[in-house]
């Protein structure tokens, strides 16, 4: 029997997370089912007819060139990006981890990337890229910065990869910030003590206490990546030809432009199945090397 | 106390939710009749907000709310439809998607309105799906190659090029005079679409090629195709530099200014032309892609057609919208003011005050013209040239992959 008290403060516990619950519910987990129900339909995203094929769609992608094209550009950029976002981040909190007068207008600077919202940021450096770094380019003399920075597949590469690392890194910059804050400095001064600096107190120190930090900034990055669009989409909108299309932009082109609802949603199943696995094994690998105080 | 404010935190939150749902709810109270109108040329929007206000002015119980979004009009559209919001009055982009349209539904009957009998009969075929029409057709536009005359006189070309071989000596002559002879906007797909069409659709008869290729009786690909992507060849051959990162404003721009001699597009280009340079003496020709001087046309179709939702609340309202644009008084605004050939019966084009309209109605008087090719191609063909003819130019596709690729999706697309 469950007591009367015990009911009471059920239902006020309930009342508060009612409405994260329900905005969960409605915008994830309704649209998550729905959408695996879609991936298995063909629909042309206007008739109401949408026709029952089974795991054809999956089988399709399995084949498909494009896709696949796409997923290995996705795993490329999201290999550098991850990488360099988090290495940049990791130097940018050690830098900027004292108190001097001014850091906290440094560290904003740093963080201003991030308070743009993705898709300007996109078309800022595409003109940029396009039309102001060309000219730079003859008024110095660097002849070198007058590449085609977005229409060279090979270039336009690295082109988006600078963007989003310049614009991703001021995020991460202060989650490690937070995690080095609170090493205790306790910690620090007994080990300097002890003999160790520069480099040993980073590596054996520092490092393994900021796994947590790491942890989380890999996690964020690496789904980020998988899941990036509104970049690529602004700058080079996957072109020249195929050569810069992300696995969203390629989901993004199949269902709307060319009227394949189910077979896109098969394709965004798979995406969601992909970063799924990979962030957990991420998760699972880095956790057990948390060193717990 | 504690009890007391458990349940007022309650209340607070139970009052902000339906706030939120109240505050919709008072709209739906007037009596007026509101309609959507949702369309996808920018250029535009000006006049056809003069034309609405017009139209209320005559109908003060109808407002008509103009909603534009250019370049990702299809996806919003779909989106729209799908969430079933969808507009009283919209644009139909293409043969195919009004196909999709008709079929689902949400276009209206036209073919016994009173005023599609004001429009020309040669705007007629571009609506008409199994005997029926199912849209308006606003305009008549050309796409071609837009030339700038002065510079072509300068240059010392005496007549705008028929054939491929004319064209070729055009550029070596622009060159001399140090002009870049074509402005391209390789970056956006939709202009190699456009350019792949012109040079296509010029060696089949487009309507029945998109039958066959229904049919499965025919192929992208045929012996002409050669000559064709000899003059696409020439068009990357002598073009601005970084023709992958140049875009439509950069396009325009540089013909304005005179950097470029050429570029192949609509008429609506000039309206952006003209916003840097209203002075431009601009013309424009078919683009040659055959060595008979005789085979030069011109593609012209109608572009803009709106049609009207089958299942709308409005359709009466939404009808009379369209007839209202069939007037004299709205194509005059339309020709003067959009600046586009009108699809009317008696309208001239001398108020768009451009040699390139005269040079569009000069094709369509002497009767030649053919239809935009793609216009009628299989939904979905027309966003997925653009990129393979990226791939072209960049060496990663030859000329027959490009055809078979197209005749692969469009088999795919048809398929039940």
């Amino acid at each position: 029997m469950i007591s009367n008290r015990k009911l009471k403060t059920g239902a006020i516990f309930l009342s508060f997370i009612l409405p994260a619950l329900i905005l969960y519910t409605v915008f994830f987990l309704i649209p998550l089912s729905s959408g695996l129900l879609y991936s298995l339909t063909k629909w042309n995203g206007i008739s109401s007819i949408k026709k029952y094929v089974g795991l054809n769609n999956f089988k399709e992608l399995l084949g498909d060139k494009r896709f696949l094209n796409s997923l290995s550009f996705t795993f490329k950029y999201a290999i550098l990006n991850v990488i360099s976002i988090n290495i940049l981040a990791f130097l940018l909190a050690l830098m900027l981890d004292r108190q001097i007068r001014g850091i906290g207008l440094l560290r904003s600077i740093f963080f201003l990337p991030n308070v743009i919202s993705m898709i300007i940021v996109g078309f800022i450096w595409q003109f940029f890229f396009t039309n102001v770094i060309g000219e730079i380019a003859n008024w110095t003399g660097l002849t070198f910065l007058n590449q085609s920075w977005l229409g060279n597949p090979g270039i336009a590469f690295y082109s988006v990869t600078l963007v989003s690392v310049w614009r991703g890194a001021g995020y991460m910059m202060i989650i490690y910030l937070a995690g080095l804050q609170t090493i205790n400095s306790e910690l620090i001064d007994a080990s300097r003590i002890d003999g160790a600096s520069g480099w040993k107190l980073f590596a054996y120190i520092i490092l393994p206490l900021m796994i947590p930090s790491i942890n989380i900034c890999l996690f964020m990055t690496i789904a980020n990546s998988f899941k990036m669009f509104d970049l690529v989409f602004a700058m080079t909108h996957g072109g020249p030809g195929y050569a810069t299309e992300v696995i969203s932009l390629n989901i993004y082109n199949e269902a709307f432009l060319s009227d394949r609802y189910g077979y896109g949603t098969a394709k965004a199943v798979v995406l969601m199945l992909m970063i799924l696995i990979i962030t957990y094994i991420q998760l699972k690998v880095l956790k057990k090397k948390e060193v717990v105080l | 106390m504690t009890k007391v404010k458990s349940i007022l935190v309650i209340l607070l939150l139970v009052v902000f939710s339906a706030s939120i749902f109240g505050a919709g709810k008072q709209e739906a109270k007037k009596e007026k009749i509101v309609l959507k109108y949702y369309q996808y040329k920018p250029e535009i929007v000006d006049p056809l907000d003069k034309l609405v206000g017009i139209f209320h002015d005559q109908n003060p119980n109808i407002t008509v709310n103009i909603e534009t979004v250019g370049k990702d009009y299809l996806t919003v559209l779909k989106t729209k439809i799908a969430s079933n919001d969808i507009p009283d009055i919209y644009a139909v982009q293409g043969a195919a998607n009004m196909k999709s349209y008709v079929n689902e539904g949400i276009l209206a009957d036209l073919t016994n309105e009173s005023f599609m009998a004001r429009v020309a009969d040669g705007a007629k075929p571009a609506v008409t799906y199994k005997g029926k029409v199912y849209a308006l057709p606003m305009d008549m536009a050309g796409l071609g190659v837009i030339y700038n005359k002065d510079l072509f006189k300068k240059a010392g070309i005496s007549a705008p090029p028929k054939t491929v071989s004319e064209l070729k000596d055009a550029v070596k002559k622009l060159k001399a005079i140090g002009v870049i002879p074509f402005g391209v906007a390789f970056k956006e797909a939709w202009t190699l679409r456009h350019m792949f069409s012109m040079g296509h659709a010029a060696t089949v008869m487009p309507i029945k090629f998109a039958d066959d290729m229904n049919a499965g009786k025919t192929h992208f690909w045929n012996s002409q195709m050669n000559k064709v992507f000899e003059t696409f060849d020439l068009i990357k051959a002598n073009c601005n530099s970084k023709p992958f990162e140049s875009n439509y404003t950069n396009e325009t721009t540089m013909f304005a200014q005179g950097k470029t001699a050429m570029m192949t597009q609509g008429l609506w280009a000039m309206k952006n032309v003209r916003k840097v340079n209203p002075d431009i003496n601009a013309g424009m020709f078919g683009l040659p892609v055959f060595e008979d001087p005789s085979k030069a046309r011109l593609m012209v179709d109608v572009d803009y057609r709106i049609g009207v939702n089958a299942k709308s609340k409005n359709v009466e309202a939404a009808k009379k919208f369209l007839d209202f644009m069939t007037t004299k008084t709205a194509t005059e605004i339309w020709i003067r003011d959009c600046k586009l050939i009108s699809s009317i019966k008696g309208t001239s084009v001398d108020a768009i005050g451009s040699p390139v309209a005269t040079d569009i109605k000069h094709y369509i008087d002497t009767d030649k013209t053919y239809p935009w090719g793609y216009a009628y191609w299989a939904a979905g063909l027309t966003s997925k040239i653009g990129p393979l003819m990226q791939e072209y130019y960049l060496g990663k596709l030859t000329k027959e992959q490009v055809c078979s690729t197209m005749d692969e999706l469009w088999a795919k697309a048809i398929s039940k």
